[in-house]
């Protein structure tokens, strides 16, 4: 007999909803396993207290305690929380238009208030057509603060408060034959530009080198020439934004004091390369992808401590880095001890296919190598700040994290 | 009429309107052209193509390499040995095998009514023994170098997830994952053989795009170079990880010696400051229907210098080479400032299609274009050949060759101009 049309069509159907019952049913099992985000497919965060709705959401790029809010600014939008982790405020910072893209946003702060900036991208379909904008805009929704057209090779934004007076400047890098570092306290205002002695810049990074509360712009480059060897550790610093070599700038403007950091509460380094000076001696971290390993250096290249990481493996790179003094109340300076933590993000070229560990690891480093796994996040950690009391807010793939590490 | 219509005509004529006010002629042209020389001139049954490789040997030798054969001319331009493949040879260039110069292309091979997979062709300098290699089904060859410095080369090979390198010294198959960054490397463009730190080891340099965060720096990219290197094992980074490295034997071999084989990559020295350029002026994307300026761009992607010359239609940046203008350093004293205000370039261009001629009428427009750029963004066009050459060689006692399908060129440039010799 041959079936009817209606019959057939009946039976597909009857067939399709089954299809769709199951493919719910395993759904159902497998959500509390895995967050779908977008295009990425994350397993949870532990300890998460806070998983961002919003597709694009992903990967956040600063945090910032402002006014008793914390401010968690990702790839396209901005999230206000308050001191006790509540979630206050979701702001869209990205536009959905075809062709256009924002990088990383960045929170600046600017008379007793916050904006943030990023680049953006207006894709043409021919490089040649592109255009590579610097926005920056307030956080109340209103319309951008400033755009400009900058050149495609132009890096950053960092974020710098060199004179101290709680106005940070925007500091946006471009390589050219020389290079140059351009400064903008105010964004209207005409830009100062200070050229570099620089074949190529590696890394930049803000940073309070002797703890006085300003920062500073940390450089390390490829000088050009030999005479300019000693610039390729470097410093712009001072309401005067010169250039110095680093060991210029420690031994005549810091001078033989002791560092002042060494009376921080907490001290909080994202992607950080410079953590610390022993004397005349700087100390750099980097991750050591060959032995796995997080090590401190010195200017000339020489292991001054090695943690090897047994579950953090390839490449990778030192996201955070946190210290504190803890000090026996009774005895301040008898009893303080340095306790330093580090954030190992991995974004391996074997992640995922050779069975290496993907993610990334909050650790506790002691001397003697010894060091302990506080946290460990399927997802890449790319920022992480640590307030006064204690609590390390960790941003990881869609989530916040929060983790006290004083004791 | 539909207002689609409408709308379309209005466009056309716009566009028309538009095409007319484009000058012919541009910026900084001036008329001293050259004429070239037909020095060879194949019989219409022997040509080999287009060439796409052409090397100098021995003695003034030089070698051409097309899609359908080989051929050698002595110093005089007489053909002293050639070979024609029995087919069309894809990505066709010279390579260095264990017994002397070879040939390097690939095949697409109908293995049965479904399967069709690329094959490498090896082809030893007997111009008779033919070496074959399956690829992968997704693989092209982009590139060979001498990445162990033994004077034999590798043969690169690019697929979806893997860069396959093949060297040719023992037939030894190495293959490099294409992830970076948790991205996977996408396409190669403006590749270069360079041997950066001067050991002989040469390295390939390539522009990829990428797709991810750079974590270190906070940035999204999306191109950057890469370096593919031997070292014990072939590696692939990131240019500037390379730099950071090999930095101080870099900036040491570039002031001190020279690099062994420079081809195409742009190295020059002005005082102590060292300057890369990938070799590549302008873009090899042909889409565009207007192209307004020439870039110089520096390694770290930054446009260096710029030329106003406009070109429509399609258009490939052949060649690119640094030459010194000796008059102007007897003018200036032969101090290093003089010699940055003396270097000029000389950029070799094909044109071909539709946008040259649907928009011109002049013989010279398409073809091949020989342009000398100075550095205060000044240029002329010095040499135009109504038929493109898809390759070009600068000789060392300084011809300037071209091969179109039909023949061999040779350009007398003034004795002005000299090639840099670091």
């Amino acid at each position: 007999m041959i079936p009817q049309r209606s019959s057939l069509r009946n039976l597909v159907v009857v067939l399709m909803l089954l299809a769709l019952l199951s493919s719910c049913v395993l759904s159902y099992h497998q959500f509390e396993e895995t967050v779908k985000v977008g295009t990425f497919e994350h397993s949870t965060i532990p300890d998460a207290i806070y998983v961002h709705q919003l597709d694009d959401f992903v990967i956040g790029t600063d945090i910032r305690l402002f006014e008793n809010e914390i401010h968690v600014v990702g790839s396209s939008a901005l999230a206000k929380l308050s001191t006790d982790y509540q979630l206050e405020e979701i702001i869209t910072l990205h536009t959905r238009k075809r062709g256009l893209r924002h990088l990383s946003w960045y929170i600046v702060r600017e008379d007793e208030s916050i904006y943030t900036v990023s680049f953006r991208w207006n894709f043409s379909g021919h490089r040649d057509w592109d255009h590579k904008h610097f926005v920056a805009r307030t956080i109340d929704r209103s319309s951008e603060k400033v755009e400009f057209e900058v050149p495609h090779a132009m890096k950053g934004p960092l974020v710098v408060d060199f004179d101290g007076d709680g106005n940070d400047s925007v500091v946006l890098l471009h390589a050219k034959s020389r290079y140059q570092v351009v400064l903008y306290e105010r964004l209207r205002s005409q830009p100062e530009i200070i050229e570099l002695p620089a074949f190529w810049v590696p890394y930049t990074q803000a940073v309070d080198i002797d703890c006085n509360g300003t920062t500073e712009l940390f450089l390390e480059l490829l000088p050009l020439t030999e005479d300019d060897d000693k610039y390729a550790l470097s410093v712009i610093a001072g309401p005067d934004t010169n250039l110095y070599p680093l060991t210029d700038f420690w031994q005549r403007i810091v001078g033989a004091s002791e560092s002042a950091c060494a009376r921080q509460p907490v001290r909080t380094l994202v992607s950080p390369r410079f953590i610390g000076t022993d004397g005349e001696s700087f100390q750099l971290v980097e991750w050591n992808k060959e032995e796995n390993a997080i090590e401190i250096k010195d200017q000339f290249r020489h292991t001054l401590e090695h943690w090897e990481l047994s579950r953090a493996t390839g490449f990778g790179y030192i996201s955070g880095w946190h210290e504190y003094r803890s000090c026996d109340e009774t005895n301040v300076e008898i009893d303080c001890e340095l306790r330093r933590f580090a954030v190992v993000s991995q974004s391996l070229d074997s992640c995922g296919i050779h069975n290496d560990q993907c993610g990334s690891v909050l650790v506790e480093l002691f001397l003697n190598g010894d060091y302990e796994e506080i946290w460990r996040s399927p997802q890449s950690t790319r920022t992480s700040l640590l307030l006064q009391n204690g609590d390390l807010l960790l941003h990881s793939g869609d989530s916040l994290v929060v983790k006290n590490i004083f004791r | 009429m539909t207002h689609t219509v409408r709308k379309s005509i209005l466009f056309r004529y716009i566009g028309f309107l538009l095409l007319l006010g484009i000058p012919v002629s541009a910026v900084g042209q001036t008329e001293n052209s050259i004429t070239p020389s037909e020095v060879f001139t194949y019989d219409e049954a022997d040509r080999i193509g287009n060439v796409h490789d052409m090397v100098e040997l021995k003695d003034g030798v030089v070698a051409v390499s097309g899609d359908y054969g080989v051929a050698y001319f002595d110093a005089q331009y007489n053909i002293t040995a050639k070979k024609k493949f029995g087919e069309f040879f894809r990505n066709v260039s010279f390579v260095q095998v264990p017994d002397g110069l070879g040939v390097a292309g690939s095949v697409i091979k109908t293995l049965n009514e479904e399967l069709k997979l690329p094959y490498l062709l090896i082809l030893h300098p007997d111009l008779e023994s033919l070496d074959e290699y399956p690829l992968c089904p997704s693989c092209s060859v982009v590139g060979a170098a001498d990445f162990d410095g033994n004077g034999v080369d590798s043969i690169v090979a690019w697929g979806d997830d893997i860069i396959t390198v093949l060297n040719l010294t023992d037939s030894s198959v190495h293959e490099i994952s294409k992830m970076h960054f948790d991205t996977k490397l996408r396409n190669s463009s403006r590749r270069e053989v360079v041997d950066l730190n001067c050991d002989g080891m040469e390295e390939w340099l390539f522009r990829s795009k990428v797709e991810a965060v750079l974590e270190h720096q906070n940035e999204w990219a999306l191109s950057k170079y890469f370096l593919l290197y031997f070292d014990e094992q072939f590696k692939l980074v990131d240019y500037g990880s390379y730099l950071e490295e090999n930095w101080n034997k870099i900036r040491s071999c570039s002031m001190s010696q020279m690099s062994k084989k420079l081809s195409g990559m742009t190295r020059y020295v002005d005082g102590n400051q060292v300057q890369l350029s990938p070799g590549n002026i302008g873009f090899h994307r042909t889409d565009n229907p207007v192209q307004n300026f020439l870039h110089l761009f520096n390694i770290s992607d930054a446009v260096e210098q710029s030329w106003e010359v406009r070109m429509t239609g399609m258009r490939r940046a052949v060649n690119f080479y640094s030459v010194v203008d000796t008059d102007c350093l007897n003018e200036n004293g032969n101090i290093d400032g003089a010699r940055k205000k003396c270097s000029r370039y000389i950029s070799v261009y094909r044109r071909w299609g539709p946008g040259c001629e649907q928009f011109f009428w002049e013989n010279d427009d398409c073809g091949s274009w020989v342009l000398l750029l100075e550095p205060d963004g000044s240029w002329e066009l010095i040499a135009t050949w109504p038929e493109g050459s898809s390759a070009s060689l600068f000789t060392s006692d300084g011809r300037l060759l071209l091969h179109p399908p039909a023949g061999l060129l040779e350009i007398k440039l003034p004795t002005r101009l000299v090639p840099v010799r670091e």
